[in-house]
């Protein structure tokens, strides 16, 4: 879930308005605004009292962990299979048009017009900002990776 | 992912484990928190679910749920959703977040006898750092 749908979840969850919630955490009402619309972005301490102030406790999640080092070589390996067949973007495309409407949807349906080059960039980035994009993927449901190699790519995740 | 398609998720984590206490994290911890709210569509527009097993004692629970029903698990192509494995000693939880967690059980497809508790409130949201 990415900053903006966190601070919109998080607010319609509490059954605030953006007024509210502003009036709340010390700012604006256009300014939340703009945070749940990613046209600004919050500093850490902001986000953190603007949740605060939702109700929310935040978990924080250390970008290093075995998920996310899995997460990042899986998408290595799908790039690495976009690289020796860019056909594969065609069934790729099929997939994303049966998956649930968002705003990473139609990044990768723009990424997929762009061609192989812009998806593996994407999907090889080590950009904390686009983990959550990598993770909508519409490669993943493919089947692109044989099992036995995605079942050694959870194991080097996990250091094993 | 909708509130079923989570359970069934939790409940295949626990039946994968052995463990009978599943601990969901980040967004999908909404489904608990208002089991009872129509909930707006862009809460269940994510594929992944974050889940935990409580008092994991063998330390590789992550890995289990991860190979079953990881990013491109034979579960994910045919389902369209995924679980990302967390040990919960990755994570910060807030103090005392045992006593504020909501807890549902969820019956075993292997053994309906057995129910499993699939845990969540408002108050795990997690927010990732990446």
């Amino acid at each position: 879930m990415d900053t903006a749908t966190l601070i919109r979840t998080a607010r319609t969850q509490a059954g605030l308005t953006q007024s509210v919630l502003a009036d709340r955490a010390g700012t604006s009402a256009p300014t939340i605004s703009a945070y749940e619309h990613a046209t600004r972005h919050p500093r850490a301490d902001v986000l953190l009292r603007l949740l605060a102030a939702t109700g929310v406790e935040p978990v924080l999640v250390p970008s290093t962990t075995g998920n996310a080092r899995y997460i990042d070589l899986y998408c290595d390996a799908l790039a690495d299979h976009v690289r020796n067949d860019p056909t594969v973007l065609e069934p790729a495309k099929v997939k994303l048009d049966r998956m649930r409407p968002s705003d990473n949807v139609r990044v990768w349906r723009k990424l997929l017009d762009a061609g192989p080059s812009a998806v593996v960039a994407v999907l090889t980035s080590r950009d904390p900002d686009v983990r959550g994009l990598k993770a909508d993927n519409p490669f993943a449901r493919l089947g692109l990776i044989d099992e036995d190699i995605r079942l050694s790519l959870v194991d080097q995740a996990r250091g094993r | 992912m909708d509130a079923d398609q989570l359970r069934d998720l939790a409940r295949r984590a626990a039946n994968r484990t052995g463990y009978r206490q599943i601990l969901v994290l980040g967004s999908q911890a909404v489904h608990g928190s208002l089991p009872d709210v129509e909930l707006p569509s862009i809460t269940t527009m994510s594929e992944e679910a974050d889940l935990a097993v409580v008092n994991d004692l063998s330390g590789d629970t992550p890995q289990q749920i991860e190979a079953a029903f990881g990013m491109g698990s034979p579960y994910h192509q045919s389902f369209g959703v995924y679980a990302d494995g967390i040990a919960l000693s990755e994570v910060a939880l807030p103090d005392g977040w045992e006593g504020r967690v909501r807890s549902e059980q969820v019956t075993s497809h292997d053994d309906p006898t057995t129910p499993s508790r699939c845990c969540s409130r408002r108050s795990t949201t997690c927010a990732r750092r990446s």
